[in-house]
């Protein structure tokens, strides 16, 4: 299928100097899951939506955020296995023979900590890394808590992954822009089932009146089982022979698991930085 | 119009039969899988699909393009629940069409036709919603058990929902494994319906922890072993809807379109006429099937 076949959708806004663009395309087709996995050597995530973005456009600061530049962050070392992993590997000895190849490891879980790609452009239209400086200064949530009207609002999802349905990992990001700021939150979620579970949250929040934006980057996690003992218990309507929670659906919500997270789970890294321009 | 036929025609239009007369299909539907292989033998002419997952709307867009059934024999190759919205009016449908032609449908059991799988990715807590207890889950699951594991074509097309084990060399060693039980985690009956093809040498293991992925020369000793033309599996989502790997000597079909209402990939069935000739059809999702899906446009939301 060609690729200016499949709809794609172009969102775009501008207000006070920043012009945002928010692209959203189909997962990549065979041929440039090739390409990027040659360049990349591991296997992508299931769904990788290759060809969406989102852009803003500030003077000369360019911030984009990329699905693909996104997996060049994943966990370098990661130690990762599926919950049965220590029985299944005892269970493949028996073919150890056979067994040539041990896949190169990679970060499986696909947990990125991209927190998105700030350039500058300068009169040669010559890309160079944005600098951004530690900083004390929070994003003001109180003002994010105003329910000001949302002129600019989008969602995209920049990949996700079944993880062979041992779990889901999914990169998400959404977008809103109100009169006197906006906000962005990208999140990693991961679902490990009866392992973990992890959120990478970056928030980016800019005040139009100032001439800089806070960028802030958590991760958190959680044990499976810290979270699954937060489930609301099961309320059955009716003709129902259980009472054990066979219900696992919420658990694969990340709102749900997110604030279970916030509460519950242990902060593993928090950096607070500012770019100014 | 017999009960079954009454029932079939409900379930076309996505509507929903009673618990009782679930139970009633899924005893019957047993009697029939209970005969069935482990490699259950299928003639030619028959049409092969993959991945269905809940997509109801896009299972009739499949019938529409393939031929109704009994008009056209097919054969699933697993994955009917799960991620989608309708996994009971898929699974049933197909269930009651062989209990009605049990030699015009074949279906195989595919990794998400398991209790533990169907609990967290949707088929369970769909049960409970539209029937309001998990009974049919359970009628469900108990089917899932007898549901054979692979079929042959003709003696010379094997189908099967992932792929090949290292514990498998011949398809006699298949017919010997004990198929009624829930999905085992590691073992031959796992690696059937959990294993990937990759462009690798001999046996590969993922990093994961679990699951094997196999490679061109696997692939031709098992073809050359069973004197075989092709091997068709499902399990993987392919954009354009098919992926020919080793010198077409493996195929994976994916029937579900615009996968989880959001991955824009079309999906195929694979026709075999009666001399095993080849037709691949593509299709579309069904734009009925977007209905109850969020709008393309999100609700702006105060998320912080």
């Amino acid at each position: 299928m060609e690729r200016d076949k499949i709809d794609s959708n172009l969102q775009q806004f501008e207000l006070k100097g920043f012009r945002f663009f928010l692209e959203k395309a189909p997962i990549l087709n065979s041929n440039e899951i090739d390409e990027l996995q040659n360049k990349l050597e591991f296997p992508l995530p299931e769904m990788l939506f290759g060809n969406s973005y989102l852009k803003i456009v500030h003077k000369n600061l360019e911030i984009t955020f990329d699905p693909k530049e996104s997996l060049n962050f994943l966990e370098k070392d990661s130690k990762l296995k599926v919950s049965y992993s220590k029985r299944w590997e005892q269970s493949a000895e028996a073919h150890k023979s056979e067994i040539k190849e041990i896949i190169k490891p990679y970060d499986w879980t696909y947990s990125t900590n991209y927190t998105g790609t700030f350039r500058m452009l300068d009169k040669e239209n010559n890309h160079s890394d944005a600098l951004f400086e530690k900083s004390d200064t929070e994003i003001n949530v109180e003002n994010l808590k105003k329910q000001n009207p949302i002129l600019f609002y989008g969602e995209m999802v920049l990949f996700e992954d079944e993880l062979a349905d041992n779990g889901t990992a999914i990169f998400t990001l959404r977008v809103r822009v109100m009169d006197d700021c906006f906000f962005i939150l990208l999140r990693f979620f991961l679902r490990l089932d009866n392992v973990l579970f992890r959120i990478n949250d970056t928030r980016i929040y800019h005040e139009f009146d100032k001439t800089y934006l806070i960028k802030e980057f958590s991760s958190t996690e959680a044990d499976y089982s810290l979270v699954k003992q937060s489930l609301p218990k099961p309320n059955f309507e009716k003709n129902t022979t259980s009472h054990s929670n066979e219900d696992l659906s919420l658990l694969t919500d990340p709102n749900f698991t997110s604030s279970i997270l916030n509460k519950k789970g242990t902060l593993v890294k928090k950096t607070l930085e500012k770019l100014s321009f | 119009m017999s009960d079954l036929d009454r029932q079939i025609s409900l379930l076309n239009k996505c509507q929903l039969i009673k618990e009782s007369e679930v139970k009633d299909l899924c005893q019957k539907a047993r009697e029939i899988l209970i005969e069935e292989s482990n490699v259950q033998r299928v003639d030619a002419p028959v049409t092969i699909c993959g991945d269905i997952h809940g997509q109801f709307f896009d299972l009739q867009e499949l019938f529409k393009v393939g031929g109704a059934c009994p008009d056209t024999n097919y054969l699933f190759m697993g994955d009917f629940v799960d991620r989608g919205f309708y996994s009971v009016e898929t699974f049933l449908l197909l269930l009651a069409l062989k209990v009605r032609y049990p030699d015009r449908i074949t279906l195989l059991r595919g990794n998400h036709e398991s209790r533990q799988i169907t609990q967290v990715y949707g088929f369970y807590d769909e049960c409970l919603r539209k029937f309001g207890s998990v009974n049919v889950w359970r009628y469900c699951c108990e089917i899932f058990d007898y549901l054979s594991l692979s079929a042959l074509i003709d003696d010379k097309v094997f189908c099967v929902h992932g792929g090949l084990s290292p514990a498998i060399s011949t398809l006699d060693q298949i017919r010997t494994i004990d198929r009624k039980q829930e999905v085992p985690h590691d073992g031959a009956m796992c690696d059937l319906l959990w294993s990937d093809p990759d462009e690798i040498e001999s046996w590969g293991v993922s990093p994961r922890g679990a699951g094997y992925l196999f490679g061109g020369d696997v692939v031709s000793m098992f073809v050359h072993a069973n004197n075989l033309d092709l091997i068709a599996r499902a399990h993987q989502l392919v954009m354009e809807g098919y992926k020919l790997m080793f010198k077409d000597t493996l195929v994976t079909v994916w029937s579900a379109p615009n996968y989880c209402y959001r991955c824009g990939n079309v999906a195929s069935i694979l026709e075999f006429n009666e001399h095993l000739g080849k037709n691949y059809k593509i299709f579309e999702a069904a734009p009925h099937e977007n209905r109850s899906i969020p709008a393309k446009t999100p609700m702006p939301d105060y998320f912080l």
